[in-house]
């Protein structure tokens, strides 16, 4: 049934601005740009936000500390033995040890919000979440404005987009995850820096060259001396597989400054559920105000 | 004679057709200087001592490093008394061939990320593992293509680009070329520059490339290859 006039107006121009509204809040919160930054994020992060994985950083981390305790009395014992570059390595390590366990500290304390983030819907998808609604919407309704008719090819689909509005972050479970996601930006955001992963990457390079003089200097020297040195070697045996593993660990961390700086820039994740319920209920408290019977 | 309007008119209306083609032909990209050589730059060994390095060597440099000054990345596996420096030694080609591509084996690393290829330059050690260059018909990293090696010699001074210059190691890709693969020169980034004897073949080139992304972004190398130009037949 279609009715005509004045009364239908006001119903039509609401829910033409709401339309409106959905269709420009990801242009508006340049969404179209930053969710794929985002998608982005979580894909480099993805091979390396599993348990084992993160437990196997703080290990290669307990790995190089045990070996420099084990040789830094030995090197104060026998200078000889040492080199520049492992004293350069000794000195720094403290703060290198500190940050490095601190920081895989905080990545692995977010896990399952990375988790969490991660197994929401893609986050490209977002802001069509809002534009094809909006955009169904708002030339519906505008249609309705324009002509003074309404019906239920009008209030209809603006209902049935409202319940899905409604029922879409109960569906992916949203409201448990987003949360989650904002706690786990809160700790990326001294992480995701530039002058952080500067930082890292210096000590990636200090790492590198100190186990360079135990692996080439030091332990040779100690093999040949007799010196029983059980954590450097074995060490030394794992250097590899450590460099195989953090080196990727530095690569996402350093390509993810621009895409966290991107998604940080957005709302808050804690109101995204509230993007979706509340242009929904109104889309459907709209739809159902009752239509004044033709006279 | 007499200039009447409609005259003037023409005459504006040419002398605006002349400069706009004027403009046109110079705006066309200006022709490379020299000729290319197209051949083989067959490397000298690298040698290092107190004082730096001779011959094929490459050091790499840390963010806000400079080329003249560092800081380097130090390479613990160098034998250098420096080691900023790591010295090259000609692969099976001898060197770096223009004009064509020379990618390496497939696959290009073996389980331990020691990169394989060899054409260029052996496969010299960078932290426990091997690092070697190749020059890439597709950027790895960016998928872009990239053009095929080009030198080009006018009267003794060496240019050119290297863009498809590439770098690996630890399962890892880096361009090394310049410029680099979307045609700027970011960073530290700077122009292959060099010379040439003709008689003797002798050569010299040098650039500066930048890392862009990944765990080295922002580190440059920097590039030193010496040694005789041999012509393709």
């Amino acid at each position: 049934m279609t009715t005509r006039g004045g009364s239908a107006r006001p119903v039509a121009v609401a829910l033409a601005l709401v339309g409106l509204g959905l269709a420009l809040a990801p242009v508006v919160f340049g969404m179209f740009h930053r969710a794929p930054l985002g998608a982005e994020m979580i894909q480099d992060f993805a091979p390396l936000m599993t348990k084992e994985r993160l437990a196997g950083f703080q290990g290669h981390l307990a790995g190089i500390d045990a070996s420099v305790q084990e040789l830094d009395p030995l090197v104060e014992e026998q200078p000889d033995i040492g080199s520049p570059s492992y004293a350069t390595f000794s000195k720094d390590w403290p703060e290198i040890h500190t940050t490095m366990t601190s920081l895989m500290d905080q990545v692995a304390a977010n896990r399952e919000g990375y988790d969490a983030v991660a197994s929401l819907p893609d986050f490209r998808l977002f802001p069509w979440f809002f534009a094809v609604p909006g955009v169904i919407i708002f030339l519906l309704a505008g249609y309705a404005a324009v002509t003074g008719r309404d019906g239920w090819w009008l209030r209809g689909p603006a209902a049935a987009i409202g319940v899905a509005l409604v029922v879409l972050p109960f569906a992916v479970g949203m409201f448990h995850k987003a949360p989650q996601g904002a706690q786990m930006m809160g700790a990326f955001e001294t992480i995701e820096t530039t002058e952080n992963v500067a930082r890292i990457q210096g000590y990636f390079a200090t790492m590198a060259s100190g186990q360079g003089a135990i692996r080439l200097d030091i332990a040779p020297e100690l093999v040949r001396a007799g010196v029983p040195h059980p954590a450097t070697e074995r060490l030394d045996a794992e250097w590899i597989g450590i460099l195989n593993d953090m080196t990727p660990m530095i690569g996402a961390m350093s390509d993810s400054v621009d895409n966290y700086q991107a998604v940080a820039s957005l709302p808050s994740f804690r109101l995204f559920p509230w993007f979706f319920v509340a242009p929904g209920a109104v889309l459907v408290l709209i739809s159902f105000i009752p239509r004044k019977a033709r006279p | 004679m007499k200039i009447t309007g409609p005259s003037l008119r023409i005459a504006a209306v040419g002398a605006l057709i002349l400069t706009i083609l004027t403009g046109c032909g110079s705006s066309e990209e200006e022709k490379p200087a020299g000729e290319a050589l197209v051949g083989t730059f067959q490397l000298d060994p690298g040698h290092c001592d107190a004082k730096g390095a001779t011959g094929s060597y490459f050091r790499m440099i840390q963010p806000g490093g400079t080329v003249e000054k560092g800081g380097y990345f130090l390479n613990p596996d160098s034998k250098c008394p420096d080691q900023s420096y790591s010295v090259a030694i000609a692969g099976t080609d001898r060197g770096l061939v223009t004009g064509t591509f020379q990618p390496g084996p497939d696959p290009a690393f073996n389980a331990r990320g020691d990169a394989l290829a060899g054409q260029i330059t052996r496969p010299g050690t960078f932290t426990a593992i091997k690092f070697a260059i190749s020059t890439q018909s597709v950027d790895p990293g960016t998928g872009e293509k990239l053009p095929a090696p080009e030198v080009r010699n006018d009267d003794g001074k060496l240019s050119g680009q290297l863009t498809a210059w590439t770098a690996a190691w630890n399962n890892l890709y880096f361009n090394q070329g310049s410029p680099k693969p979307d045609g700027t020169t970011e960073g530290l980034t700077s122009p292959v520059v060099g010379t040439y004897d003709e008689e003797s073949g002798r050569f010299e080139l040098s650039w500066s490339s930048t890392i862009e992304g990944g765990p080295f972004d922002r580190f440059s190398g920097n590039w030193h290859l010496e040694g005789t130009f041999v012509a393709s037949k």
